[in-house]
């Protein structure tokens, strides 16, 4: 198994057909396969490492029903693994097709919510809200439209900022993102520093990057509802996102309207990446493995990269949240914070991409 | 062409002079001038009658005086600002961190006396901040002046102080002894669910003063992060939000910033035992502490006479509200 081209990397030859191969679909079924595997990992592992206590359906019957208020009785340890479960699940698979879809809105297989500062724009509108709100604001929706708007801003100014001659360039991007990025930290920082005192420590761990216990039902549903259906969309696009990655003229003549997919490559990646960090804080290069890792089992074609992409952020998630637990249950540290494992994971393969390709991440098209 | 090379004879001299000691050294003022970079050192100097000496603070610091300038955060200090104070001490609790090295160098040159508490540990940590002379602590203070109140001349009364702190402490933990010892989970947020572990003041002032067990148990880390299904497992009997100056809680069924605590099968949110305290000096290691030992102490175990006499004032205990599972009908 190797590393295809950079090229390949976003641009997949035109001779796929709308049917995925069999040794695709093969893959997929892995991948989902191993997807069930680690979710009923997580589900086992807690302060013992057993099957939870409640039953998986009544906790599914349960969660449909409204995730606390409408049901009497008392939460049991599979309604709260699996919760944290679904979290993880949406979070991953949130960040993997956000990173799907900007590594192919702006032709850059670098390009991820988190170094483009779309994670962090999130934050500023979420921590924004707390600021002004004292915390009531967390109610429901308006915490995912202020993450939503730190986000398409951000998104934004990095689409304007690093064009050139008509043109994105690709390090400018980079570089814009990153800034950008700094600028949105920095912005996070004053605000802790505004705030007083006793709230800076649990911001400072929010910024980590927690699984989000405490939200709203209704909360959760707009993510799930968002993230889910993001997805579709871009999973129903995915030809036209591999012909998007043709040269402007190439792709007006096979049909494609370039600017309604850009817009719509820009609004679902900028939606996934601010409900991720709803429900997780800011969480780092899931949105860049996730997509790299895909590419790697089943080639550069879309639709098969989105389909194996959003269970392997899925299942990258749900690993570090086991990480988390397993420390915590052998050294007693607490829950440890779910965006260090992912950091120290995607930044090492983050750099080792870099170098092992400096000098193949040509502008397409 | 050859712009750097005068950018490079302009920028010389200065390069220069910035290693130089200043021509003239900083006066040191005749009367005490405090900086106090730590609120519960400034509660202490409040406590012992000097806030009229406290010339600077740190950010955020509740009991500075109202004329007090503000010379940045303890952990990135506005030197300028604070110099231009004239102090003749600065003190500060830089605990792990260890002292700024700006204010090292000012010290070490003169211009003030600097002294760092670490950061108290226990309730006779504490004291043993205002009076050395202290046994049992674990913060090693040198005995004599760097404690503070002999620091400024006033151990006499530093040292009664610290005996009427001593004795309310002591009245507080004979008011709790004999009483069964529940398990408290002392939250500083529900955002992130962080707990006051063991090695803190809150633990010590729990554990030995207002007669309960810390649910979090031994753990490696001060503050461990707990998720629900931890939180299960500690399964505490009594929670206490430690939120100091927050807007107050609704009941938990309601309010949306307690979702995560709800239908939690943990007997404080069953039996209503989940409790704010709101109260200003809650996290503050200084002279309340026996009365943050006082308000645990009542949350815990619900009001104690005892306790209500040692702090008579209508509004000395006020500021814990019990948080119901769900609202009034």
């Amino acid at each position: 198994m190797t590393f295809r081209s950079s090229q390949d990397a976003v641009t997949p030859s035109a001779g796929h057909g709308t049917q995925l191969a069999w040794s695709v679909r093969s893959a997929l079924s892995v991948i989902y396969g191993l997807l069930f595997a680690v979710a009923a990992l997580r589900l086992c592992v807690g302060e013992q490492f057993r099957w939870p206590e409640g039953g998986l359906l009544r906790a599914v019957q349960r969660a449909f029903a409204g995730w606390y208020p409408l049901s009497d009785a008392v939460l049991t340890e599979m309604d709260i693994r699996l919760h944290r479960a679904v979290l993880a699940t949406l979070v991953g698979g949130g960040l993997a097709t956000s990173g799907v879809a900007l590594q192919a809105l702006l032709r850059n297989p670098l390009a991820e919510p988190f170094i483009l500062g779309l994670s962090t724009g999130a934050t500023v509108g979420v921590v924004a809200l707390q600021w002004w709100g004292d915390g009531a604001a967390a109610a429901a929706l308006p915490q995912h439209g202020a993450a939503l708007a730190g986000a398409a801003a951000c998104m934004l100014i990095v689409y304007a900022a690093s064009q050139r001659g008509g043109a994105i360039d690709p390090m400018g991007l980079l570089l814009v993102g990153v800034v950008l990025s700094t600028i949105g930290g920095s912005i996070v920082m004053l605000m802790h520093y505004l705030m007083a005192d006793g709230a800076t420590p649990v911001l400072t761990r929010w910024i980590m990057g927690y699984l989000n216990e405490g939200l709203e039902p209704a909360t959760v549903w707009a993510v799930a509802a968002t993230t889910v259906s993001g997805f579709l969309l871009m999973l129903a696009w995915g030809r036209r996102m591999d012909i998007g990655t043709f040269s402007d003229a190439e792709a007006a003549a096979l049909g494609v309207d370039l600017w309604r997919l850009r817009a719509a490559e820009f609004i679902v990646a900028s939606t996934l990446a601010a409900g991720a960090v709803v429900l997780s804080g800011p969480v780092a290069f899931v949105g860049f493995i996730s997509p790299h890792l895909a590419r790697l089992v089943v080639g550069p074609s879309h639709r098969a990269v989105l389909m194996a992409a959003a269970p392997i952020g899925a299942m990258l998630i749900l690993l570090a949240d086991t990480i988390s637990v397993l420390i915590d249950a052998c050294w007693n540290t607490g829950r440890m914070p779910i965006g260090i494992f992912t950091a120290i994971a995607g930044g090492v393969l983050f750099v080792w991409m870099l170098r092992r390709r400096r000098g193949g991440y040509a502008m397409v098209g | 062409m050859f712009a750097p090379f005068w950018y490079f004879l302009c920028v010389l001299p200065a390069v220069f002079l910035s290693g130089c000691e200043p021509s003239a050294p900083v006066q040191r003022a005749q009367t005490t001038r405090i900086v106090s970079l730590a609120p519960a050192l400034t509660r202490m100097l409040a406590a012992l009658e000097r806030s009229h000496l406290v010339v600077g603070v740190g950010h955020n610091d509740s009991a500075a005086p109202s004329d007090a300038r503000v010379v940045g955060h303890f952990m990135d200090i506005n030197t300028e600002a604070l110099v231009a104070l004239a102090p003749t001490h600065v003190v500060g609790m830089f605990g792990d961190l260890g002292g700024d090295t700006r204010l090292a160098a000012l010290a070490v040159s003169g211009s003030f006396e600097l002294v760092s508490y670490p950061y108290p540990r226990s309730a006779t940590d504490v004291l043993r901040i205002l009076q050395a002379p202290l046994v049992g602590s674990s913060v090693e203070i040198d005995a004599g002046p760097t404690a503070l109140g002999p620091l400024l001349g006033l151990s006499n009364e530093a040292d009664r102080l610290v005996r009427r702190i001593e004795g309310q402490l002591a009245a507080v933990a004979s008011a709790t002894r004999g009483r069964e010892r529940p398990r408290v989970l002392m939250l500083f947020d529900v955002e992130t669910l962080m707990a006051a572990g063991p090695g803190e003041v809150l633990d010590d002032l729990l554990t030995h003063y207002a007669g309960a067990v810390n649910a979090t148990g031994s753990t490696a880390v001060r503050a461990p992060t707990f998720d629900r299904e931890k939180l299960v497992a500690a399964d505490p009997e009594v929670i206490l939000l430690l939120t100091p100056g927050r807007l107050a809680f609704g009941a938990i069924a309601e309010d949306p910033r307690l979702a995560v605590l709800r239908d939690l099968p943990v007997a404080a949110v069953r039996e209503g035992r989940v409790r704010q305290l709101s109260q200003s000096y809650i996290l503050l290691p200084s002279t309340d502490i026996a009365r943050i030992a006082a308000v645990i102490a009542e949350a815990v175990h619900g009001p104690l006479p005892a306790v209500r006499r040692l702090f008579p004032s209508a509004e000395a205990l006020v500021g814990t509200l019990t948080l119901p599972a769900r609202g009034a009908p």
